[in-house]
């Protein structure tokens, strides 16, 4: 197959599972774990780079290229390893607690979930443009906080959901195995947290 | 009948649902069973709803705390 036709056909299988992810994410995840075409991130990390492109020059403007293309290098390598980091971790620990799968399907399970983030991430940078903060105590800040504070508490429940679905899919853990590694996993996530924050390299991980 | 095509797209499905097995968690089984149907399919209508229930609560709770982590939040991206 030539390299062009490749391209199509992960760019295919891509679309197929960001919508499937949105609308059935159950069958989604099922049909994820059982392919090994790891060329779909391709299009899930062009996604975070486009990402990372429109945060940086909103955050620091499009004055200064140099200063621009630094920041951007820096938060995406650190996107990266962030997901070949916890891809890892929640494979390892998967396993210890009993789970069976391949860390190719972990890989692609776990890159998906990164869609939640990436709307959050993409929606709050747009919020930061339309409506500046901070929020005031009068009726609408009131109101815009009410809805963005729904609207991040729904991006982190379709997370949670599709956390889930990576690891009882792509590891065949059940329910109680998955509560084992989440409670190993949660305090791992906060260190990581306040480490990515010390550093100046996240306010909010994107993980 | 293994040249059926019903038979070969049964068998596929039968193989498909069989990659993991039924889960169980005791006594609330019947529950799980109930909710979960929820986030298989269309699950953004459940998110949506939990989510502005949960973030209504939140605020009759903890009041203008609410804003100021809306604030906080908007500075995170």
């Amino acid at each position: 197959m030539t390299y062009s036709l490749k391209l199509l056909k992960y760019f295919l299988l891509f679309t197929q599972n960001l919508l499937g992810v949105i609308n059935s994410p159950y069958r989604a995840f099922r049909r994820i774990s059982q392919t090994e075409e790891l060329g779909q991130l391709i299009f899930i990390f062009l996604l975070v780079a486009f990402y990372f492109a429109f945060g940086t020059s909103i955050r620091l403007g499009v004055g200064n290229p140099y200063l621009l293309s630094g920041e951007f290098n820096k938060l995406f390598s650190f996107a990266i390893l962030t997901f070949l980091l916890f891809s890892t971790l929640i494979y390892t620990l998967g396993t210890i607690f009993g789970g069976k799968g391949r860390i190719k399907s972990v890989l692609l399970g776990w890159s998906y979930t990164l869609l939640p983030t990436l709307v959050w991430f993409f929606i709050t940078s747009l919020i930061y443009i339309l409506f500046p903060p901070p929020r005031t105590l009068s009726f609408p800040g009131k109101a815009l906080s009410l809805v963005f504070i729904a609207f991040s508490l729904g991006m982190l429940f379709w997370k949670v959901v599709l956390y889930y679905l990576t690891l009882r899919f792509t590891l065949k853990l059940d329910l109680l195995r998955i509560l084992g590694v989440s409670t190993v996993l949660a305090p791992v996530i906060a260190i990581y947290g306040i480490i990515m924050y010390r550093l100046g390299i996240y306010r909010i991980p994107f993980i | 009948m293994k040249e059926d095509l019903y038979y070969r797209e049964l068998v596929k499905k039968m193989t498909e649902i069989a990659i993991v097995t039924p889960q169980s968690v005791g006594p609330f089984t019947p529950l799980y069973k109930r909710v979960t149907p929820y986030f298989k399919e269309k699950p953004w209508k459940v998110l949506a709803f939990s989510s502005f229930i949960t973030s209504t609560i939140l605020y009759l709770l903890f009041g203008s705390l609410l804003v100021r982590l809306a604030s906080i939040l908007q500075f995170g991206f």
